[in-house]
């Protein structure tokens, strides 16, 4: 489900799909932080589009890194880190250990060592013992980018085949040439559909067909669909599909908190968590391997 | 029960078959979002429907992108992934993150007799990574309430801006009726929108071109209430004992949208006790072996 789709189904959901009382901007912050909430309930194992690989982390010679220094903002704080491995083919997976076992590291027959290493967080940091590791390999859950809607244009071009630059810091890629090639732009401006052609990350140079001589100034959305395979970070949530309507329905809770009918608000988070619980209820681990009595 | 009986049924339940406080549109949308819902709870024994074999996956060092590879998205992630298995060989063992530790033990490492995988990434990791080819058996997100139109070729000279709508599926007859909309092409998994429509031939005229000429394939309208149409031709992948509860729980999504919550409330209920009563019914296999593992809940 696309944002735009999500918006609107907020819209009726709200009552108000004239958005007079919920505005497009407020619902696009309901569902980012829908989306944050569904992500950190859930069984981890439902969330592998989240999951994340930073290899050769540089420990910087002090024996840790902060979780700020890891490519992506990481989810749930220190449950989010999955694992840790020192770097290389040759590298051993870290053992996790609690603070108050650190105590049984100065026994010489449970120290850290390039054998077996170990890895525990405090202070937002991930420290690995032995000190003298050099890089680490950290697997991670990441916070869900955020989801964009409204995006401010202005005209460029000239003529008859005016296209449209989307204006800078409102989340879309920067980087990626390309990124929304093939995705349908609606212009509020124009109330017409387009197909984006061509897309230049730096200046946010936007390609459509059919172009138009009468984009000035205004908003635009993207449109994506079930079935069309595009896998864009902001134009739909990255979570499952499956779990976009439960986003939905959390958003929903976050925007009736602000009105007096709290029986909704209580009505639809009773819903959304209701989902969580059966799935969580449901999930099976894998089998493993090796012996029992762990907490595998 | 076809979507449009499903629509039907959703219009009464909703006091409203007039369809004037839920439109189709609306409610093909909370069918949609629902038979989604529905098939993420259910345990997978009851979704043989959504059950794909993908055979001779191209694993790269011992990774395979889920997203890039396989056909169709997979339903909860990397609890989708049903079994993997070496082609022409042996299954797979799946393995959790926390195991990966254990596989330094020569005793628990991967061997090409004892292959294991896990999820992670959204990507298939095999072990060991000499394997490269793998049949993956996963549970597909469930096809998308939509029609497809039949699209044929122009006759003699094919072009990759022009196809002939189907005359016997109630196109319109209007010129320029679908000016406009926008479309999806099946066969080249593209959009496009409609610049042009005659309506005594049904001849579609579209921008930007596809990447090559239209051959005879189908097509789906995206926008502008036309995909709505036809919908006695589409019927939900489910199991049709599932098609009842997914109109309840496209009722519970309905009755979000109005005052009385003690119809979302009583409708949401109603299908969670009934899916539980359903995950609870359901018996494993006794299996081969010795007891006294998880052998079965695996599968489940």
């Amino acid at each position: 489900m696309d944002v735009s789709t999500m918006i609107n189904l907020l819209g009726v959901r709200l009552e108000d799909p004239d958005e007079k009382k919920f505005t497009p901007s407020f619902k696009t912050t309901a569902l980012n932080n829908g989306q944050l909430k569904v992500a950190q309930r859930l069984n981890r194992n439902y969330l592998t589009e989240l999951q994340y690989l930073d290899t050769t982390k540089s420990l910087g010679g002090v024996g840790y890194i902060a979780l700020s220094g890891l490519t992506k903002g990481v989810l749930n704080g220190a449950e989010g880190i999955l694992k840790v491995k020192v770097s290389g083919t040759t590298g051993k997976y870290c053992t996790r250990i609690d603070i108050s076992d650190l105590k049984d590291t100065q026994n010489t027959y449970l120290q850290g060592t390039v054998e077996n290493p170990l890895f525990y967080i405090f202070n937002n940091r991930i420290y690995v013992l032995p000190l003298a590791t050099v890089n680490i390999d950290v697997w991670y859950l990441q916070a869900p980018p955020s989801m964009f809607y409204l995006l401010n244009v202005i005209a460029y071009g000239g003529g008859t085949t005016v296209n449209v630059e989307i204006t800078s810091g409102q989340g879309t890629n920067e980087t990626d040439n390309d990124t929304y090639n093939g995705l349908i732009m609606y212009s509020n401006e124009r109330q017409s559909w387009h197909i984006v052609t061509d897309y230049v990350a730096a200046t946010g140079k936007t390609t459509v067909v059919p172009a138009s001589a009468g984009f000035g100034a205004n908003t635009i959305f993207f449109k994506s669909n079930p079935y069309d395979g595009f896998d864009v970070d902001g134009v739909e949530s990255t979570l499952n599909q499956a779990l976009h309507e439960n986003i939905v329905t959390m958003a929903e809770a976050e925007a009736w908190q602000m009105d007096r009918k709290l029986d909704r608000w209580q009505a639809a988070m009773s819903a959304a968590d209701a989902e969580i619980k059966l799935l969580n209820e449901r999930y099976v681990g894998a089998q493993g391997i090796g012996t029992k009595g762990d907490n595998r | 029960m076809t979507l449009e009986d499903m629509v039907d049924l959703l219009g009464l339940r909703l006091e409203d078959a007039e369809e004037k406080k839920f439109t189709a549109g609306f409610k093909i949308q909370a069918l949609n979002n629902a038979q989604i819902k529905l098939a993420n709870m259910l345990l997978n024994p009851y979704l043989t429907e959504l059950q794909v074999l993908a055979t001779s996956q191209t694993a790269t060092t011992g990774v395979l992108a889920i997203d890039d590879i396989l056909a169709y998205d997979v339903l909860r992630g990397s609890e989708g992934i049903l079994n993997v298995k070496i082609s022409s060989g042996k299954y797979f063992h799946k393995i959790d993150l926390t195991d990966l530790k254990k596989t330094e033990n020569s005793f628990l490492n991967a061997a090409t007799d004892n292959p294991l995988y896990y999820v992670f990434q959204n990507r298939l990791y095999v072990l060991p990574t000499s394997i490269t080819t793998v049949d993956v058996l996963y549970l597909k997100i469930p096809a998308h309430l939509d029609n497809s139109f039949t699209c044929v070729a122009v006759p003699d000279t094919p072009t990759p801006s022009t196809f002939i709508g189907d005359d016997s599926q109630s196109l319109s007859a209007v010129n320029d009726h679908y000016n406009n909309t926008v479309i999806w092409s099946d066969e080249y998994s593209s959009y496009h929108v409609v610049t042009g429509y005659a309506g005594a031939s049904r001849t579609f005229t579209v921008g930007p071109g596809a990447t090559d000429a239209f051959g005879n394939s189908t097509f789906k309208f995206v926008t502008d209430g036309f995909e709505e149409l036809r919908t006695s031709n589409v019927t939900s992948e489910l199991n049709s004992s599932l098609h009842e509860l997914v109109v309840s729980l496209a009722e519970a999504e309905s009755w979000a949208m109005d005052s009385d919550q003690e119809r979302r409330k009583t409708a949401q209920a109603s299908v969670l006790d009934e899916v539980r009563a359903l995950n609870a019914a359901y018996r494993k296999a006794d299996g081969i072996g010795t007891k006294g593992d998880e052998r079965t809940n695996v599968q489940a």
